[in-house]
């Protein structure tokens, strides 16, 4: 397998007076292409920056301040911005969050998907075609006819279907997806996940889900990065991060996915504390005063290293962890 | 709004936005009868403009000066045996086609900073704003009034004084809802998407934008009727013996005893005209007020 998208050393900042405030702090990441990560992690923990950093979005004051990011064979840190919009939407593509508002509230949802292609060089009439077919295929009932429909005319789901729409128009080789659903209702929540999902193995495409909830893409995906607070703590397959965490942070989220059929957990589990804000200067691992595990090594901050079958940065391996 | 899933019928075609907000404007009492004087004044304009006023506006007739109102010279004639009516509807056309060339010109110029200053902030943003501050500091009729003193006097010059003053209106109405559109999730879904900023600007920004720039140019247009009229007044206004409202009222203040149609007429004609105007600005800020629902 060959790497699509590769991070190396990714630090962003946000500039504050003359000082940098540094928010990610050095990610290495690699996904392989065709492979299905999530990078999960509490509010705050620098997964969207680092996505809007890979995607070349990141809007003052924020910028990337090291590192670089990989897309195939180009580093998209050295591109300038004419170069970039070619490859956004057309190379990569990314999923947001609130469908409510992603769409052009004065323009017909077909034109928008439209526009999507022909800012890429289709030509006009064969992007109206391709986007009939997009707009049947994500499930949006008579097309023809809907596209000449406004964003108001449509329900929460059915808006994120045209950004669905809109995002896989030009067959992007990675997807972003970030917390696409958490806006939606449940139900209309797995419709939407199965629908990316389906799409995905259709098109071939790399994607990254990023999530709060561990729970909504575990069936999901083959990989799960953890962040916490601009680290990445926790690198390995799935199965492995539900059944074996290596890191005390991991263990902490999983256990505070609700699950209703263990009478021996209490009923919302908390971490306790909460994450160090950016503007805190962290000695040590970044966890260090909310873990249930710290020992006096983790004064000193521990490196991403390989642990079971992937990484993790943790001074104590688990069959150390006390409980 | 509709709930619509997979597999259901969604409905489309509400009224486009457009014609929604057209029947709103007709049916508040302002907006029509705004649209009413505005249509009377723009047909009084498009008269005069192809010539077809009843006398020729500055034909002199010698025979028939200071003539009270009847039904040869409706609105009587003046010192000179010019018809009032004529001269009125011939000013109006001047008054009209100064304001919408100043206007346009404003809003135009004006619209355009006010995007690239909310939209690129920085380094475009000093500049314009400076520029904007200083030409607000000055007294629009001054600014005018020098403009207008300082160049050939003909009416292009004075449309393209009045439009440098109301350009630094333009550029703040546009560049205020530019900032907060900016940061809206549709303008950074096109930026994810590889759309061109120029056409982000054109298709996404300014469509949004057109509810308030549309009001503010049927307002500025009775200001600039009123700067016009007040430039003429006081002989700045396009050389005579063309006719323009400002300088008919000027010319009548010696006859405000005698012959008082002569001051009557011009002064009702502005009225009417600026009046016209923000009722229809006021209907349209009602009318196309996003709030008032799109699919109403």
């Amino acid at each position: 397998m060959t790497a699509l998208l590769e991070l190396a050393d990714l630090r962003v900042s946000a500039r504050s007076g003359r000082a940098d405030r540094e928010i990610v702090h050095g990610v290495d990441l690699t996904v392989e292409a065709g492979q299905t990560v999530a990078v999960v992690g509490e509010s705050g923990s620098g997964k969207s920056l680092t996505m809007l950093a890979v995607m070349g979005l990141l809007t003052d004051p924020l910028r990337v301040t090291g590192g670089t990011v990989r897309l195939g064979d180009r580093d998209l840190t050295a591109l300038s911005e004419r170069e970039l919009r070619t490859i956004r939407g057309n190379d990569a593509a990314m999923i947001y969050q609130d469908p409510m508002t992603s769409l052009n509230p004065l323009m017909r949802v077909g034109d928008q998907v439209v526009e999507a292609m022909t800012a890429h060089g289709v030509p006009k009439a064969e992007a109206g075609r391709r986007m009939l077919d997009l707009l049947a295929r994500v499930g949006i009932p008579d097309p023809k006819r809907t596209a000449r429909a406004y964003p108001h005319e449509f329900s929460g789901g059915m808006r994120q279907r045209v950004m669905i729409a809109c995002a896989l128009a030009m067959r992007p080789r990675l997807l972003i997806a970030d917390e696409p659903t958490t806006a939606l209702d449940v139900t209309i929540q797995q419709q939407i996940l199965a629908l990316i999902d389906e799409l995905r193995r259709e098109l071939g495409m790399t994607t990254i889900w990023v999530t709060h909830d561990l729970g909504v893409v575990a069936r999901l995906v083959d990989r799960v990065v953890v962040m916490y607070a601009g680290h990445v703590v926790e690198d390995a397959p799935v199965r492995q991060v539900f059944s074996a965490p290596q890191h005390p942070y991991t263990k902490a989220l999983l256990a505070a996915l609700p699950d209703p059929t263990d009478d021996d957990r209490p009923p919302l589990a908390q971490i306790p504390g909460r994450p160090p804000a950016a503007t805190d200067s962290v000695e040590g691992c970044p966890f260090r005063p909310r873990c249930a595990q710290a020992v006096d090594a983790c004064a000193t901050r521990p490196a991403l290293q390989p642990r079971a079958q992937g990484r993790a940065a943790c001074w104590v391996p688990p069959h150390e962890w006390r409980n | 709004m509709t709930a619509a899933v997979a597999g259901q019928q969604v409905p489309v075609a509400a009224p486009p936005a457009r014609a929604a907000a057209w029947r709103r404007l007709l049916r508040s009492p302002a907006g029509l009868v705004g649209a009413l004087l505005v249509a009377l004044v723009v047909a009084a304009a498009g008269t005069a403009l192809l010539g077809l006023t009843p006398y020729d506006p500055i034909a002199q007739h010698p025979q028939a000066r200071l003539q009270p109102p009847s039904a040869q010279y409706w609105f009587g004639t003046d010192q000179f045996g010019r018809d009032v009516f004529s001269r009125s509807l011939a000013g109006v056309g001047n008054s009209l086609r100064v304001a919408v060339v100043a206007v346009f010109l404003s809003a135009l110029v004006g619209t355009t900073a006010g995007i690239c200053a909310g939209f690129y902030g920085g380094r475009v943003r000093g500049p314009v704003l400076a520029v904007t501050n200083v030409l607000f500091a000055f007294p629009p009729l001054l600014l005018a009034l020098t403009l207008a003193t300082t160049f050939t006097r003909n009416w292009l010059t004075i449309a393209i004084a009045i439009a440098i003053v109301y350009v630094p209106i333009f550029v703040r109405v546009s560049r205020g809802p530019v900032l907060s559109l900016r940061e809206t999730d549709f303008i950074k879904a096109a930026r994810v998407l590889g759309i061109p900023t120029w056409r982000i600007l054109v298709r996404h920004l300014l469509p949004n934008l057109a509810a308030i720039v549309i009001v503010q140019v049927t307002l500025s247009l009775s200001w600039a009727v009123l700067t016009e009229a007040a430039l003429s007044f006081l002989g700045l206004g396009s050389p005579p013996p063309a006719p323009s409202l400002g300088s008919m009222v000027f010319d009548a203040k010696i006859l405000a005893g005698t012959a008082w149609w002569n001051l009557a007429a011009p002064g009702a004609v502005i009225v009417v005209f600026v009046v016209g105007l923000n009722l229809l600005g006021d209907g349209l800020r009602d009318a196309l007020d996003p709030r008032n629902g799109r699919n109403a």
